[in-house]
């Protein structure tokens, strides 16, 4: 019997600092929890007593002990950092996914300059606040955007374009840093 | 062109895709007659003016949109959901 074992996207830890922007893997559980017909009271009640809090709102991300919960299109809900019960899998339609997406972190005084450069999505401050998720285009990638932090961002892409996301990043990285040693 | 998710807010219409006139959502019932099936799976309006189309937002949240525009100006004039139509 082959002994199967489980490697991350990138095949080795990823670890990008260039200029003041750094980019690191997320190593979480990533589960979607799909609404059958409607968010019933009941789904979420259990969704609270699952992660210990509320459904997220259209475009939200929250966080609370290490579990993150955010909105991830117009019909899921995404949970990281737990395995959810067996009570939320019978009333909803949960998914591990772990392995189906390519978690990183992107961090720095710069990132918003560098994802302005590789997405269509507003990144200015006023519009992309801390909390907020976006699905959106990521260069030619389907991408989950959130802001984490006031000057970090939570990427997710699907594992199959793993080194397309590294790629395409620290070209945009490079170019911030070029212009910022300029200035 | 920009399209306003009721979602996602004003997004380049690149994240789109476009499905075709909304009458897709009039769908008849079964026991219609084959001349009313017949318009709606193959007849269309080629309007110049106000139209409604259905658009997918497929590199955002996937949710199917019905957007309301002119197709003289192209200015859009509203954009729902589908599913408020009962899909």
């Amino acid at each position: 019997m082959v002994d199967l074992i489980a490697v991350n996207p990138m095949r080795g830890a990823i670890s990008l600092k260039i200029g003041t922007v750094a980019v690191e893997e997320v190593q979480t559980s990533l589960f979607t929890v799909g609404v059958h017909k409607e968010i019933s009271k009941k789904l979420l009640n259990t969704m609270k007593s699952v992660t210990g809090m509320d459904w997220p709102n259209v475009c939200q991300i929250k966080s609370k002990d290490n579990i993150s919960l955010m909105w991830f299109d117009h019909t899921h809900v995404a949970i990281m950092g737990i395995t959810p019960t067996l009570q939320l899998k019978k009333i909803a339609a949960v998914t591990d996914v772990s392995d189906a997406w390519l978690i990183i972190d992107i961090d720095g005084i710069d990132a918003r300059k560098v994802l302005s450069r590789v997405t269509p999505t507003d990144m200015r401050e006023q519009r992309f606040k801390t909390g907020m998720t976006q699905r959106g285009d990521l260069m030619h990638m389907q991408a989950s955007i959130s802001c984490i932090e006031e000057h970090r961002f939570r990427i997710m892409v699907f594992r199959s374009m793993a080194q397309t996301l590294v790629h395409e990043l620290t070209i945009a990285m490079k170019s911030v840093a070029a212009r910022t040693r300029e200035a | 062109m920009r399209i306003e998710c009721p979602l996602c807010g004003s997004r380049d219409r690149r994240e789109f895709y476009y499905q075709g006139h909304a009458t897709a959502l009039d769908r008849p019932k079964p026991e219609a007659t084959p001349e009313i099936w017949d318009d709606y799976l193959h007849n269309r309006e080629n309007l110049a003016g106000i139209t409604e189309d259905l658009w997918h937002h497929e590199h955002g949240c996937g949710a199917w949109l019905v957007v309301k525009r002119n197709t003289i100006s192209h200015e859009i004039l509203s954009v729902w959901l589908a599913k408020e139509n009962g899909l």
